[in-house]
Order: structure tokens, then sequence, then C-alpha cells
């Protein structure tokens, strides 16, 4: 804030909402609440540059106090951050206009399981990992098992419309949630309808599920559960390049296998990754790891028809121990020693679009990014890992691994391989993102992507959020309004 | 620096959020600054010269224990601990210490005292909590079982909050004693203690007297009363408490495996090691249903009072102990056992929320 006073006199009322132990303002304690996963703040630190940072750092108790927090913000007309766990890639949590981040990890109750509806109500700053062992410890799971469990929040993941890994079968964290409790920019706490499915009217829920935060803060969800599966069983091939992985899992798809787990890797990262982190001896090809689960029989039967469809695009059996590994080392890829670090520049491009265009997708993006920056030695690596029976997501990524020194050409160059990556994608049918988000780094391709839609979107924006307090600067919005 | 040589972990460390959910402080106090990603990006940053550190990150660098959960929890057990203890060394080395932690460092002094008799207790652990009660429950347990006691400071509070001069010259005065005494068999009032007499002073090049044998105190009254055991807690469900001191002392660290949210056991895989082990081994034979959940072992919370932390923040050691007690409470357990003589003195400073605390050697 520019105005010290103003500063002080908020201040001295947000701990009269949450306690002075709840209202951080030091840079050394609010630091870590300005980078996630994305490049860009990491680089700055990485480089001796403090990246924008929050005004003040607050942790609520209850959706009360977000309310009395939300309306204060919109008397001083200072931005509100929401922050989860900080694993998100796209720089949503970063404070960039300064302001309140409000971190909501102290709303983490599992405040009520109701077996015979087989659902959670569950306060949204919970972690995800910290859920699921409590759901697993009664015999049932939230399918939704993302790769950042042990640090994402429940209230990140529908912010974002997370996927897990086993979203094949389950669908995303969207396909879950059955309700929601919001505090609204105006500071209004509401409740979505008690189901999502319904014909009274416009479903309002999916408003605030993929918003991050912009129309409001999710504070409490609730959400449908499995029960955890009778078995589990992984299979492990090898294909001799993408399409013929592809032409496979897609099959698998249309032919309602229903398999939990399709990831078909294409042979620079089944090279680079999966032969490094599973101890597979693989030269070339494409790995694929297949997984099915739930009651013996319906596995069985599945089993035989996905052997077919493997056999029928000439897929090479790997190995149990080759498809077990990957279950079972599943989160190692996102330890230091298997993960995308710095120096090198990295992103997760996360695509998706229908089962039509992604060849085309997956070969033109290689193509045009690997001939557009090879002065940069730009390594483009991708599998399809969440697949639906009409398309399938596309998580590439792009490797520079000696990146300028100096911290705005590299920016520079970070977005212009973002901005050709968006470009063809677009171009090629895709949709820019499938879990990760908006945040910071993909707001300024969202008027793109959407053409004219995006006005319906402003227009919700503007009518929710008139002074644009909650998360500005994310999402294609601007800097709130003074 | 002396955390220049963990470079390598630091920089793994600094952006890593995959030990989240073993981060002890920051779940307790729901701070980012307090998890361990955040103490190896202030390490980090000033181990690679990117600023010097200010006195609020000197804060938060002691404001937590020694982060060994996080490493236990690693699927690579990046040495967490390690680095935090160079840390905290530079600090002091520097002449930075902060002025509590300073003042717990001023009370820390030797204590001449002699011991009675071949075989004695060493109190160590509640040497700083200057507790009556705690000394009253000592010399029962010695009166007891027919054996010395020496109350004292080991030098592994020291130790843990940076300052290895400090903590070498208690080793020296303390192993002087038990050299006076002309004590054979020392049997120590927890895993901490152990902890200092068989590991901590050979790092700090400080020799225990030759042929002097080092026991846990539960052991030898295990072996020493076999038919005057109690059987108070005969039958009920139990969950054992390992303090933080047992991780320096493990064989086996936790298996990779213990990362998933539906590991339920086998409770090896969470570390072996004798103290580990064997207080579990003694319950077994008192006929103690043990209950366990993934936070234990090698993976156990801590209760606060590990590696100095009590002394210095004894409101955020509480949280921890209140959020323990809770998660100890959750698996069903009727009563706490534990071999750590500070975690029961705490919790009877503290209270111990309704939780019955068995004091191990108090019940063989």
């Amino acid at each position: 804030m520019e105005n010290r006073l103003q500063q002080k006199f908020l201040e001295n009322q947000l701990v009269d909402i949450v306690g002075r132990e709840f209202v951080l303002t030091d840079k050394s304690e609010t630091l870590f609440y300005a980078i996630d996963v994305m490049w860009i703040p990491r680089m700055y630190i990485d480089r001796g540059i403090e990246p924008p940072l929050p005004d003040f750092v607050v942790l609520p108790g209850s959706a009360l106090e977000i309310s009395e927090i939300v309306k204060l913000a919109n008397q001083y007309r200072v931005p509100v951050v929401p922050w989860g766990g900080g694993s998100g890639s796209q720089g949503g949590i970063m404070p960039v206009y300064g302001g309140i981040t409000m971190d909501l990890k102290r709303l983490n109750s599992i405040i009520r399981i109701d077996p015979e509806s087989q659902t959670v109500i569950v306060e949204a700053g919970i972690n995800h990992y910290e859920l699921e062992c409590a759901l697993n410890a009664r015999g049932y799971s939230l399918p939704h098992i993302p790769a950042s469990i042990h640090s994402a929040t429940l209230g990140g993941s529908i912010a974002c419309r997370g996927s897990g890994v086993i979203s094949t079968k389950y669908g995303k964290i969207e396909d879950m949630v059955l309700q929601v409790e919001v505090v609204l920019p105006n500071g209004d706490i509401i409740e979505t309808l008690p189901v999502p499915n319904h014909a009274s009217g416009p479903g309002i829920l999916q408003l605030f599920v993929g918003a991050e935060g912009s129309f409001g803060i999710i504070t409490k969800a609730r959400l449908r559960l499995e029960k955890c599966p009778a078995e589990r069983r992984f299979y492990a091939y090898l294909f001799k390049d993408m399409h013929m992985g592809f032409e496979m899992g897609k099959r698998l798809m249309l032919d309602r296998i229903n398999p939990a787990v399709i990831r078909l890797y294409d042979e620079p990262e089944t090279i680079k990754q999966i032969k490094k982190l599973l101890g597979n001896d693989i030269a070339n090809g494409c790995y694929v790891v297949i997984g099915l689960d739930g009651e013996k029989d319906a596995i069985d039967l599945a089993e035989k028809k996905l052997f077919a469809i493997c056999d029928s695009w000439g897929g090479s059996t790997l190995t149990t121990e080759h498809a077990w590994n990957w279950w079972n080392k599943r989160y190692n890829f996102y330890y230091p020693k298997h993960a995308l670090d710095l120096p090198a520049m990295f992103g997760t491009m996360d695509t998706i679009c229908t089962f039509e265009n992604m060849e085309n997708l997956y070969a033109t993006k290689k193509r045009v990014l690997e001939e557009e920056y090879r002065e940069w030695d730009l390594e483009y690596i991708a599998h399809m890992s969440h697949w639906y029976p009409w398309g399938v997501m596309l998580y590439d990524r792009f490797v520079v691994p000696n990146p300028p020194r100096d911290p705005d050409e590299a920016l520079a160059l970070h977005n212009k391989i973002w901005n050709t990556a968006v470009k063809t994608s677009i171009e090629c049918g895709g949709v820019i993102n499938e879990h990760h988000g908006v945040g910071l780094k993909l707001a300024r391709f969202m008027r793109k992507q959407y053409g004219p839609a995006f006005e319906v979107i402003e227009g919700l924006k503007e009518s929710l959020d008139p002074n644009n307090i909650l998360n500005p600067g994310k999402m294609g919005f601007g800097p709130a309004h003074r | 620096m002396r955390t220049e040589r963990y470079e390598q972990y630091l920089y793994g460390c600094r952006f890593c959020p995959m030990c989240k959910p073993a981060s002890d402080t920051s779940n307790a106090t729901f701070l980012e600054c307090h998890s361990t990603r955040a103490h190896a990006m202030i390490i980090w940053r000033v181990s690679n010269q990117i600023k010097p550190y200010s006195d609020k990150e000197i804060e938060l660098l002691y404001k937590t224990n020694l982060d060994s959960v996080s490493e236990a929890f690693c699927v690579d057990h990046y040495p967490v601990s390690e680095y935090m203890l160079a840390a905290r060394q530079d600090i002091v080395e520097a002449g930075r210490v902060p002025e509590v932690v300073k003042s717990v460092l001023a009370r820390n002094q030797r204590i001449d005292v002699e011991s009675r008799g071949k075989t004695t207790i060493l109190s160590c652990e509640a040497a700083d909590f200057a507790y009556e009660a705690a000394f009253e429950r000592v010399s029962a347990i010695a009166e007891k079982l027919d054996v010395g006691f020496i109350q004292g400071y080991s030098g592994a509070s020291a130790h843990f909050l940076g300052d290895d001069r400090k903590a070498r010259d208690l080793a020296e005065g303390l192993t002087a004693a038990i050299a006076r005494s002309g004590v054979s068999t020392v049997l120590t009032d927890g895993p901490e203690t152990y902890y200092a007499l068989t590991k901590l002073y050979a790092r700090l090049g400080v020799h225990i007297p030759e042929n002097l044998s080092v026991r846990m105190l539960s052991s030898f009254a295990a072996e020493a009363s076999p038919s005057n055991v109690s059987n108070k807690i005969t039958g009920m469900k139990a969950f054992y408490h390992d303090a933080r001191a047992c991780w320096w002392m493990a064989d086996t660290k936790p298996d990779e495996k213990v990362i998933m949210p539906d590991f339920f056991g086998p409770e090896k895989l969470l570390g072996t090691g004798a103290l580990y082990d064997e207080p579990r081994g003694l319950l077994k034979d008192l006929g103690v249903k043990l209950v366990f959940s993934v936070w234990t072992r090698a993976l156990a919370r801590s209760m606060g009072m590990d590696e100095g932390l009590y002394l210095v923040h004894p409101q955020l050691a509480e949280k921890l102990a209140r959020r323990r007690l809770a998660e100890i409470g959750r698996c069903g357990s009727e009563c706490l056992v534990t071999d750590s003589f500070a975690a029961v003195v705490f919790l009877s400073i503290i209270g111990s929320d309704g939780m019955n605390v068995v004091w191990l050697p108090e019940i063989l």
C-alpha cells in the first residue's frame, strides 16, 4: 500500500478480526506467499530479486472472518489473493498488486462424512493428503489424487479445476464437487444448491469452480466419495511411436473400457524421465502405463478387452514391475532429484482438445517450438494423461537448459515461448489449459482463447466484484479499482 | 559458512513442497514461514550470499525444531536437520544469536555432581525445566532400583541450538563427573540423553570414560524388576511416542511407501532402531495393545520439547504438544507411553488435555 497511515489502520483492523499471530507484515515472513511453482517468481528468488509481495498475509479461521476481511478490503480498495498450498504452476497466488494474501489453511476441518450418500463436507483449506488419509482410514477416497497431494489444498484444486492421476475414470474435481460455500466479493456468504444436477436454473456452482478466487472465496465444499477400490492392476506397454499409443488410448476410451489411468509418454520423456526414475531398461519407444481398479470381476472383463486393444495397436508388453513402479513412485517425479528446476527454464503447457485434433496439435507444437527456439536448445517433452471419451489432455513441457542470465531477458524469452505455444495450441483447436488453471501466466491469453465470449466472464466479474478486489491481475482481469 | 556443504540439498529443498504434511512447526502454526521449505530458502539465500540473515529470519530458524520429520518424510532423506544445525552454528559463530537463545545457553552450566554406586541414572532431559517434581520422580526410581542419580546438562540442547563450544564444555563436565564417581553403568532418562552420550559426544570429540556402559533406563528397569512389573496399563490401547532424538539413532529410515495416503503399515517401514523397537517390545510384554498412525517412529511429530524448542519458544512448543496429543487421541489411544522424560515433564507442566501420560520406566 502506498499510504503508510492507511496501511497501519488496515493492519490494526485485520488484527482485530483474526488476532495478532495471524497477521504477517514482515518481508521475511511474507516472501513465501509470493511464489508458487511458476518459473518467473522462482527465477526472481534465485537471482536475488524480490517478487511482488503482499502487504499483509492474513489467516482467517472462519467464513465469517473472511467476510469481514473482504468487506474491509472493499472499503480500502485493497486486493485480496486467496492462498491454499502454493502448489499451483500459474502464478495464480502472486500478489501482483500487493494487498492482502489470505491463507486459508486454518479452515481445515472435515465437517461430516455421510456414508449413506457417500459424500463429505469439508473446509476448503484442508491439505489433500490429510483429507485422503482420513478418508482412506474409513474406507473411502476422494478420487481426486493430484500429483501435488502433499501440498495442495482442496480449495486450490476447486478454484483451479484440478485433475488427479485417476481422473480418466473418476473425473476432475469439478465432477466431484456437489456444493460450495463461498464468500462473495461484497462479503456475503452464500451456498450453492445442495446438489449439482438439477433444473432450477443455471448452475451457479460451476461459476466458482475454476474462477481462481476471482468471483468469490470458496470456504467449504461437499464432494462425492468413492469406496477405496477392492483391487488395482497396472499394465505397462511400449509402443513404437506416439501415433500407435494414441490410437490405443483413444480406443480404450471410445470402447468404454473405463481405465483409471492411461499415461502415454512420448519417446523423449520416456528416455528422459521414465527410464531414469523407474529404473526401466527402455532404449526407445513410447512408454504407456494403464491402470484398472474396482471389483475383481469387472477388472477381469476390462483386462481382456484392454489386452486385445493393446495387441491390435502393436504394444509390446513390459513387466508388471514396469507398471507398478510407475504407480508406486508416482510422487517421486516431483522431488528435487527429478523435478524440473532452475537454472533451466521450464513450463508445463497442459493443453486439451478432441481426439480429432490431438495428433496434429502434438506434432505441430513440438515442431514449432523446437524449430523457433533451436538457438536455445529448447527441448519439448510430453505425455497424454487425462483422457475423456472425446479427447485427451497433452501434458507437454518445454525446457531451455541455459536461459539468459539477465532476469528481464529471461522473462522476455519465457513469455515469448509461451506466446508461441499458446498461439499454436489455439490454432490447432486446443484449449490452453486442462487442470493447472490460468493464473498470471495465461491471463493475457484469455481474451484470445474465448473470443467475444470473454465478455460474459467480464460481465460476471464486474457484477460480482465491482471494485475488482479479488485476485486482480489474473484470469484476464486488471488491477483493483481505486 | 557451514551451510555451503549442503548446497545441493538446500537448492533442492528451497522450493520443494513435498514434505508439507511433515513440516512440524508450520502444521502447528499454519504459517508458511515456519515450513521446512521456507527454512531452506532462507538458508540457501544466505549461503549463496544473495543476502545476509535478517533478524526475523534468524528468529524463524529458531522458531522450530530441526525439521527432522521432514527429513524422514522425504523419499531421498535430504539432510534437513543437518543443514538446520549448520545454519544455527553459523549464526552462533557470527554472534547473532537471539537474546532468548543466549539466555538459555547462559543457563546451561556445568554441574559439579557425583553419584553413589557403580550404576547411576543420568537425568539430563529435565535439567532445563528446573521443575522440582521431575527431580522427585527420578529420585523415586533411583531409590526403587537402588542406583545412584546424577542430574545435569548433557549439552544436547546447546548443540541443537547451534553452540557446539558450549555443548562440548558441558559434555566434558558431565563425563568428568561420571569418571570421578567411578560409575560403570549410566542409565539415561530418555532418548535425548542417550543420544548425547552414545553419539553426540563422539561428534563433539568428547570421550566418555572407557568401559562405561550406557543404557536406557527403561531397559534396565525392565530387567531389574521383572517380578515387580506394574500392570496398570495392561490391556489398554496405548500409543508409544518417540522423541525426535530417536531419529538420530535410527538404523533404517522410512521407506518411500510411507508417503502414500493409503499407507497403514507395517509399522517398521517407518524406521527401525533399538530406541524404536525395544520399548515397544517391553509394552507388548506387558500386554499393552499398541496403536499407531503414520506419524510414529521416524515420523513421530514433536511433543514440542525436542531439540531445545521449548527452551526458546515455550508457547510454540505447547502448540506442537497440543497438536500431538490430539493426534494421538484420534488414534483411539487410551494412554500415551514414552521413554522421553522431557516429554513427560513438559506435559506435566502444560497439562496433557486429559490424556493419560505414562513414563515407561515408571511402570516397569
